[in-house]
């Protein structure tokens, strides 16, 4: 009879444990590596390294239009960043509350004189306008 | 069989294991939490041939600008250039090997990357004798910007990366005496996003040049098929 109590009690102990593991796995091989992933991708799409990169590119290649045209580029609502315009260089920063995102900014170069000065902006403006000459604007805005 | 008394023992057991394995989960979720809040900073690096994606937009911007392109009745003909704006502003290709202007003077088409060499070539397919095809080149002048220099970049973010902490010790060891203040990972990542790849392709044999553009040359009668090529490179 006390056998049996025992046995019962092995076996009450061994079915948690296995739920306890199979949770464990399905964190660990599901979970994690998904709240990873957007992390690291997230970061990534916001960086400041990337922004200042697409910024750049589509600052130069506004000059491809041939008549009219207007570029809005927005890499994150939550998002804030700083950012200026000189001697044909973009300079990108971020405001972020996330320990784990990297604070260093970046500068990269582009194709047309431009000038700007921005902070707190999430959402960047290009426009360009050919009316006998090519006019070029920037504007960043927080939307 | 069981009586009620042991049956609920077991159960208790049961939970017991659950509630335990839980907190366990919680534990290493918590650990989790900190290593990202407090210890872990991601980075971003980025791996690209940037000298080929900037030849790639400079091309794409030359075929539209308004200083080498046909204009007719105000419109822009993109991918046409007009070979009487060519020779105003190019120097003929026959005219080159015997002209040194090409090294002492640029052309300021309003476009142009800055810290960089920039040569256009303009070739004109329909003029060819021997492979050899007449055409036209230019130096485009860039703009000379200090806060642009690679280097200083370079220098920036590694000032912006260094790192006092425990592993500063170890580090000290591997890598003397200021590799200490850097993770490997931080350097390269600084090298892979500011060094530019024309100085890496001294080292790696990466190749730095477009393939090229179709373009149509608008003559005053005729109109000849064409090519642009824009070699970039960037100063370290």
């Amino acid at each position: 009879m006390q056998e049996n109590v025992w046995k019962g009690l092995a076996a009450s102990d061994t079915i948690g444990i296995l739920l306890v593991i199979l949770t464990t796995i399905f964190f660990l091989v599901y979970i994690l590596p998904t709240l990873f992933s957007t992390i690291i991708e997230t970061l990534a799409r916001s960086s400041p390294e990337n922004v200042a990169r697409q910024v750049s590119s589509l600052i130069s290649s506004s000059t491809i239009s041939t008549f009219e045209s207007r570029i809005e580029y927005s890499p994150g609502k939550d998002k804030e960043y700083k950012i200026e315009i000189f001697d044909r260089i973009v300079k990108v920063g971020i405001k972020s509350k996330l320990a784990y995102a990297e604070k260093t900014e970046s500068k990269k170069p582009i194709l047309i004189d431009l000038s700007y000065k921005g902070e707190d902006v999430n959402t960047f403006i290009i426009s360009k306008k050919f009316e006998g000459v090519s006019n070029y604007a920037f504007e960043a805005t927080k939307k | 069989m069981l009586s009620k008394q042991q049956k609920n023992r077991g159960i208790v057991f049961t939970l017991t294991s659950i509630i335990e394995g839980f907190l366990v989960i919680l534990v290493v979720a918590l650990l989790l939490w900190f290593s990202l809040s407090r210890i872990m900073e991601i980075h971003v690096s980025v791996e690209e041939n940037l000298n080929e994606r900037h030849s790639i937009i400079l091309a794409n911007a030359l075929i539209s600008n308004e200083n080498i392109v046909y204009i007719k009745d105000g419109k822009i003909l993109r991918g046409v250039l007009d070979a009487e704006k060519l020779d105003k502003l190019f120097i003929k290709k026959s005219d080159f090997l015997s002209n040194i202007k090409l090294l002492t003077s640029d052309v300021d088409l309003g476009i142009s990357y800055p810290n960089s060499i920039i040569i256009v070539l303009v070739l004109d397919l329909e003029k060819c004798n021997n492979n050899d095809c007449d055409g036209w080149i230019v130096r485009l002048r860039s703009p000379l910007s200090l806060s642009g220099i690679s280097l200083f970049n370079f220098m920036d973010c590694l000032n912006s990366n260094i790192k006092v902490d425990v592993g500063t010790i170890f580090r000290f060891f591997l890598a003397p005496p200021l590799g200490g203040l850097w993770q490997p990972w931080d350097i390269d990542k600084c090298v892979k996003n500011n060094i530019p790849p024309s100085f890496k392709s001294f080292f790696n044999k990466n190749r730095i040049s477009s393939q090229g553009f179709p373009i149509l040359i608008k003559y005053k009668d005729s109109i000849h098929v064409g090519r642009i090529f824009v070699g970039l490179g960037e100063f370290i």
